[in-house]
């Protein structure tokens, strides 16, 4: 579960393969982390991968023409042994014309495992089945290779299962049938052409991209190139589930709808609306067409719960259906669902009052670019990986507010707080928004790397502190846009001013969207960023310097 | 304007002069009626806008379009008959008709954004402008020479047009639509009708007892009231101008 408020979820072994960086081998696995940074070290690691390749223990997964700098091409690779996918193992190079440009990633070497089950396909399902529904399309379980502890590697069956409230990753040990490996997969956020009139949750009017059909009005947008559906589940919360479990497919009528096409269910409105202008940003910003590049479908989800049910709900769905929102990949092909909020006059113990999580743009954006993660980097939702998936949310959610709306404190103005159109502070003292990334410290996220929290990976923990540490990347971006001092350091950022905001949100894009791995640290994400502000404005510009003093005044080095 | 009008009449009158003053004084001043066939130009630039609204996409789009009318083709036939001395009435009917590019604006609100209005800008073109015209006139007529007469006339005009409006434009629009493209206009012919004015001079030379040839120089002009297809918007034109032209003389 990727969430917006705390969260869950780890990969505790890949703690512990981190930790084998730089060792040689024993006679046990070696993790060889490549950000080469010398034009030697360069032809090493383009030698070492041109190898994999042709030995097919690296497989091309995606590639793709560059959008920000033409010519360029990008590829992402995966690792294979013996015919399985070695989980963590993928490397994205950046090419030219003429040859390798970057090269980011993590591959395992002296791997020596049996590739046999002792636990077949078939008991390995009926095992995962005891603990929800396996999702389609991959309902069946794939073996890959997993890094542990100690250097050593382990056979395993992964899946992903959901709950009543969750969707999770699974491991199985394939020998034991044992679960050794648990966490949660819901990207969270702790919204023939028919243009309608519709009313957002903060009571502004906006247009609302519609279909028409059979004498009324559907929210299904044909006016972008991806279907944009949003779904008005109506508080029944059983057939949600089964939608997000891929038990049932959504139909037609599951599609919000209205009569007249003047719009009055402001939790439909918005987030039908604000997917559409997060499509929109990253269209017209990056080049990009939505979640996987290609013009995926993106489903939005509202109204799984009712406010007035909000006192008998139990905890989990009060924390997943109300006071939530969250991405899910693997349910329904991906979809965003948006969290009901509080009845009119019930706050929080911290004086926040929540509404309709559909109606801030941030929030929005933010859970679209989980997908966008998903389909990119595919940052692992654990520990700094998890942090830095999050901080691209974050960071993706603020430009598109900063894009969308004008500049400004409150509601329905561009600032550097998250989700502060629909968590407001109603009582002395409490604040709007959930996190800023101006100052972190404001939420109780770190500022500063040497502040990073240590948890363990695991759902219990939210992922490894997740959604604590990507303070960290949350401050980096906001110093290299605005400058300023970093409040642990002390050390002062000349940023590129919000004119230009621009050639940061790209540098950030380009570096988590096009040339991260999926194992990815804070150091890693230095290097990536500075490769991609490098490519794009050169080295020594202003946006490279920027982002390097950035990252320093954080403390990432 | 003036000066071509001037230059035109005093080109007709020196031709005019040099005509031999001898001929068949007796046989002209029988006659009473005079017919005239002409054709000519009639050069006079007229310019006029036209501005028309309609809802797209909960807003209203407004469509603004220039139009310069410009020299055309004139066809004028008319008869005079002389009452007593050189006083007389007469009647003339004239054609004109020109074809005529228009510049379009437009702002056409976004699909997906209020107060976001996009521009496109392009031409129609070949939008015919058509006036008949009903001429009623007091003449006076002199003769200076036996083959030369001139005849200054005035009066009423009674202006039928039609004119092609602009009514709709189409263009290109493709996601994210922020930059449609002009294509074309499409347009629709509106009648219009005023009743003006007309002054001018008639010169007509006897080759023989009952015809000749003779040159006309007149201004007419009126403002005439279109309603636009949408029954709300009135588009004023002005109608008319000088008017240039040549042809026979039949005497009677």
């Amino acid at each position: 579960m990727k969430r917006f408020t705390l969260s869950v979820a780890c990969l505790a072994s890949l703690l512990a393969a981190a930790a084998l960086h730089g060792q040689a081998g024993d006679g046990r696995g070696r993790l060889l982390r490549i950000a080469p940074d010398s034009i030697g070290a360069m032809r090493d690691s383009d030698n070492l991968v041109d190898r994999m390749l042709r030995a097919g223990e690296l497989r091309v997964r995606l590639e793709r023409n560059d959008t920000l700098v033409a010519g360029h091409r990008i590829e992402q690779l995966e690792q294979y042994y013996r015919g399985s996918r070695v989980w963590g193992g993928d490397v994205t190079r950046q090419l030219d014309g003429t040859g390798t440009v970057s090269l980011f990633g993590t591959v395992y070497q002296g791997i020596d495992v049996e590739v046999t089950p002792a636990l077949s396909r078939e008991s390995a399902s009926e095992s995962l089945g005891l603990l929800g529904t396996l999702l389609s399309p991959a309902s069946e379980p794939a073996l890959v290779i997993l890094p542990a502890e100690g250097g050593t590697f382990q056979l395993a069956w992964v899946a992903q299962v959901t709950t009543r409230s969750d969707v999770v990753r699974v491991f199985l040990d394939a020998k034991s049938g044992q679960v050794f490996r648990r966490y949660s997969m819901l990207q969270r956020q702790a919204a023939n052409a028919a243009v309608g009139h519709g009313t957002g949750v903060l009571g502004d009017d906006k247009k609302v991209s519609a279909t028409p059909l059979a004498g009324t009005f559907i929210a299904s947008d044909p006016l972008r190139p991806p279907v944009i559906n949003t779904l008005d589940l109506r508080s029944d919360l059983d057939r949600a589930l089964a939608i997000l479990t891929n038990d049932i497919p959504f139909v037609t009528v599951d599609i919000a709808s209205n009569t007249s096409n003047n719009w009055t269910d402001s939790a439909v409105v918005d987030a039908h609306v604000y997917a559409a202008y997060t499509y929109d940003y990253y269209f017209k910003r990056f080049g990009r067409r939505g979640l996987d590049n290609a013009d995926r479908r993106i489903l939005n989800m509202v109204h799984l719960v009712s406010r007035s049910d909000i006192f008998t709900a139990p905890a989990d769905i009060l924390g997943t259906f109300y006071l939530n929102a969250f991405y899910c990949g693997d349910c329904s092909g991906g979809v965003m669902v948006y969290g009901e909020g509080l009845p009119g006059g019930i706050r929080l113990t911290n004086g926040q009052r929540f509404d309709y999580f559909s109606g801030a743009l941030d929030i929005v954006a933010h859970e679209l670019t989980h997908g966008v993660t998903n389909y990119s980097s595919r940052l692992e939702y654990v520990n700094e990986s998890g942090a830095l998936n999050e901080a691209f949310s974050d960071i993706m959610g603020t430009s598109v507010e900063f894009f969308m709306q004008p500049a400004g404190t409150g509601q329905m103005k561009a600032d550097y707080l998250m989700g502060e159109d629909i968590a407001v502070g109603v009582v002395a003292g409490a604040r709007d928004g959930v996190r800023s990334m101006e100052n972190p410290a404001l939420f109780g996220q770190p500022d500063h790397y040497s502040k990073r929290v240590l948890l363990p990976p695991d759902d219990a923990h939210d992922n490894g502190g997740v959604h604590i540490n990507s303070g960290i990347g949350n401050h980096a971006f906001f110093l290299a846009i605005e400058g300023g001092a970093n409040r642990t350091s002390g050390i002062r950022v000349q940023g590129v001013g919000a004119a230009n905001r621009d050639q940061i949100e790209k540098v950030f894009y380009r570096a988590f969207a096009q040339l991260m791995p999926s194992t990815a640290d804070y150091s890693m994400a230095r290097a990536i960023t500075l490769r991609a502000a490098q490519d794009l404005y050169g080295l020594g510009s202003a946006p490279y310097n920027a982002v390097r003093d950035a990252w320093t005044a954080v403390g990432v080095n | 304007m003036r000066t071509f009008i001037r230059a035109a009449t005093a080109i007709a009158l020196l031709t005019i002069v040099g005509i031999d003053q001898a001929h068949a004084q007796t046989a002209a001043r029988k006659g009473r009626v005079a017919i005239s066939v002409n054709a000519g130009v009639q050069p006079s630039p007229i310019s006029f806008d036209s501005s028309t609204t309609q809802p797209v996409y909960l807003e209203t789009s407004v469509l603004d379009t220039t139009y310069d009318i410009r020299n055309g083709l004139l066809v004028d036939g008319g008869v005079r008959y002389r009452l007593a001395g050189g006083f007389g009435v007469g009647v003339a009917l004239s054609w004109f008709s020109t074809k005529n590019d228009a510049t379009v604006t437009a702002a056409l609100p976004h699909p997906f954004f209020f107060r976001t209005p996009r521009s496109i800008e392009g031409t129609a073109a070949d939008l015919q402008r058509e006036e008949i015209v009903t001429h009623l006139q007091a003449t006076y007529a002199i003769r200076p020479t036996t083959r030369l007469e001139v005849t200054f006339a005035g009066g009423p005009s009674f202006f039928r047009a039609r004119q092609a409006f602009v009514e709709n434009v189409s263009y290109t629009d493709s996601y994210p639509y922020d930059a449609p493209a002009f294509t074309a206009a499409s347009s629709t012919r509106i009648r219009g009708h005023k009743t003006g004015f007309n002054a001018g001079a008639d010169v007509g030379i006897r080759l023989s007892d009952h015809a000749g040839i003779g040159g006309l120089v007149r201004f007419s002009r009126a403002r005439i009231p279109f309603v636009l297809p949408n029954g709300a918007t009135t588009v004023t034109s002005d109608a008319g101008g000088a008017q240039v032209a040549g042809g026979i003389r039949l005497y009677f």
